[in-house]
């Protein structure tokens, strides 16, 4: 009842003091994606473990700069996990390096408010429908290069087409793909209307809200139980010093 | 090939390329370059940043290696393996308590043994002792109790350390001791602020020179304890010189 509660951003939080079983939960908690993700990429067992180690090492690095307005912590981990996959990719081909993560969302860039809820009540089951709601050749080419870890250039190449025509199919399939997964109620998204269960993220979002608020206060009370029990152990200090 | 400053459109155009960082390194610096002085702001460039990451939720669930899990963390941990949050957060102080007492056991009892020592009656001693001093351990724990250090009075001489609980409890603990010839006796003296030494029994001694005594009610507060070699056990006042001594405050 206790770490289950507890908020992917506030382990987080607690991983950025150096608590290594707040990094331990939030593996426990992701290594499946986290795995899905690297093994799609890499395509090899162990590609894809060195890219786990390498990825859990960054996100415990990192923890202290996560910035809870630009998205829920789950997808910022799955996105260090993405760019370490990518990066291994793109080395064994000789290909360049992805820019670091830091450069792909400079500061100057202002995220919508909207995508850290939309990002948080998000399923596999949501993403894949949405993606399956593309014209072919845009899915092909956004997937080219997020699974792929190709440039456009590499893409251009390989499908044998204009530079400007995978530019193009990159941007309208991205706009496309943000807006049925931003309004997935909204009638204009027929994809997500007609889906058999499509209002289940409407109920979703009290629920995990809930749930956050609920594992806010169980942090509090863990940090609570934690300072009554520095205190006694601070008291039996010092009566063992006083003697 | 360098690349030119952009514009606005050519920004706008290049954003699908930008949020999957399937642009080139100069197209992209040249993009950053921009967004870094533009007051636009470029809000459906930033969109599309913020819908990438989502993409990685679309990948399949897959059980990694159980070994995996140990990797991970022994790299910001290389010391200590870490433990399911879960089990332990209900009863932190408790488990933490139980666990400091158990690797002490532990070290006291491996230190004390050493790696020769297979001799049967050394082990015993051995675990004897250590369990005094695990018990003393958990003593010095409890609210209100004291330690009293027990310093040889001569160079060389035996020392050592008395765990008085707040209800009188307590165990003295000794170690350097010359073996005892014939009816010898070491001697645990206790005395209370102003009194005269009372004994409180005699250690029990191992082979290796440790001692130890485990006493039902030490008077307290002003306790001094001494320990002594007297010829023959039974002794009513102790017999000089006093090996180790300790006063608590």
């Amino acid at each position: 009842v206790t770490v289950d509660a507890v908020s992917d951003e506030e382990l987080l939080a607690r991983a950025a003091r150096e608590d290594v079983d707040a990094l331990a939960a939030l593996y426990d908690r992701h290594r499946s994606i986290a795995y899905g993700v690297a093994l799609r990429i890499t395509g090899s067992v162990p590609a894809a473990e060195d890219v786990l180690q390498e990825a859990f090492l960054g996100v415990w690095r990192q923890a202290g700069s996560f910035d809870r307005s630009r998205g829920p912590a789950r997808t910022w981990l799955l996105a260090i996990v993405h760019h370490r996959a990518v990066d291994a990719v793109r080395r064994r081909r000789g290909a360049e390096p992805l820019p670091e993560l830091d450069a792909m969302t400079p500061p100057s860039m202002v995220v919508p408010d909207i995508w850290s809820e939309v990002a948080e009540r998000l399923d596999a089951e949501a993403v894949r429908r949405a993606l399956a709601s593309l014209p072919a050749p845009q899915r092909e080419a956004i997937e080219l290069a997020y699974w792929g870890g190709l440039t456009q250039v590499e893409i251009a190449a390989r499908e044998n087409l204009p530079l400007g025509t995978v530019k193009g199919r990159m941007r309208l399939g991205l706009q496309a793909l943000a807006r049925a997964l931003r309004e997935p109620a909204d009638p204009g998204a027929g994809v997500n209307r007609s889906a058999p269960d499509g209002s289940a993220p409407s109920r979703q979002t009290p629920s995990s809200a809930e749930g956050r608020a609920i594992g806010r206060l169980q942090a509090r009370l863990v940090r609570g139980l934690g300072s009554v029990y520095a205190a006694l152990r601070l008291l039996s200090g010092s009566t063992r010093s006083a003697a | 090939m360098s690349q030119l400053p952009m514009d606005c459109d050519a920004v706008d155009e290049a954003a699908g390329g930008f949020a999957l960082g399937a642009l080139e390194a100069d197209e992209a610096a040249a993009i950053r370059d921009h967004l870094a002085t533009c007051d636009r702001g470029h809000p459906m460039l930033a969109e599309l940043r913020a819908v990438v990451p989502v993409l990685a939720l679309a990948a399949d669930a897959i059980e990694p290696a159980n070994s995996l899990r140990a990797r991970v963390l022994a790299q910001v941990a290389p010391a200590e393996p870490p433990q399911p949050v879960a089990s332990r957060s209900a009863d932190r102080p408790g488990r933490r308590l139980r666990w400091g007492i158990a690797v002490l056991a532990a070290v006291l009892i491996v230190g004390l043994t050493g790696v020769t020592t297979m001799l049967t009656v050394r082990l015993r001693d051995a675990l004897d002792y250590g369990a005094r001093a695990t018990a003393a351990a958990t003593l010095a724990g409890e609210p209100g109790s004291r330690s009293i250090q027990l310093a040889p009075s001569a160079g060389g001489g035996p020392g050592g350390t008395a765990v008085v609980a707040a209800d009188g409890r307590a165990i003295v603990l000794l170690e350097n001791l010359s073996p005892t010839s014939g009816s010898q006796v070491y001697e645990v003296w206790v005395i209370a602020a102003g009194g005269a030494p009372v004994p409180a029994g005699e250690l029990r001694t191992t082979v290796d020179g440790r001692g130890w005594l485990e006493v039902a009610a030490a008077p307290s507060p002003g306790l001094t304890v001494a320990v002594t070699l007297e010829p023959h056990s039974g002794a009513t006042t102790p017999t000089l010189p006093i090996l180790a001594a300790g006063a608590s405050g």
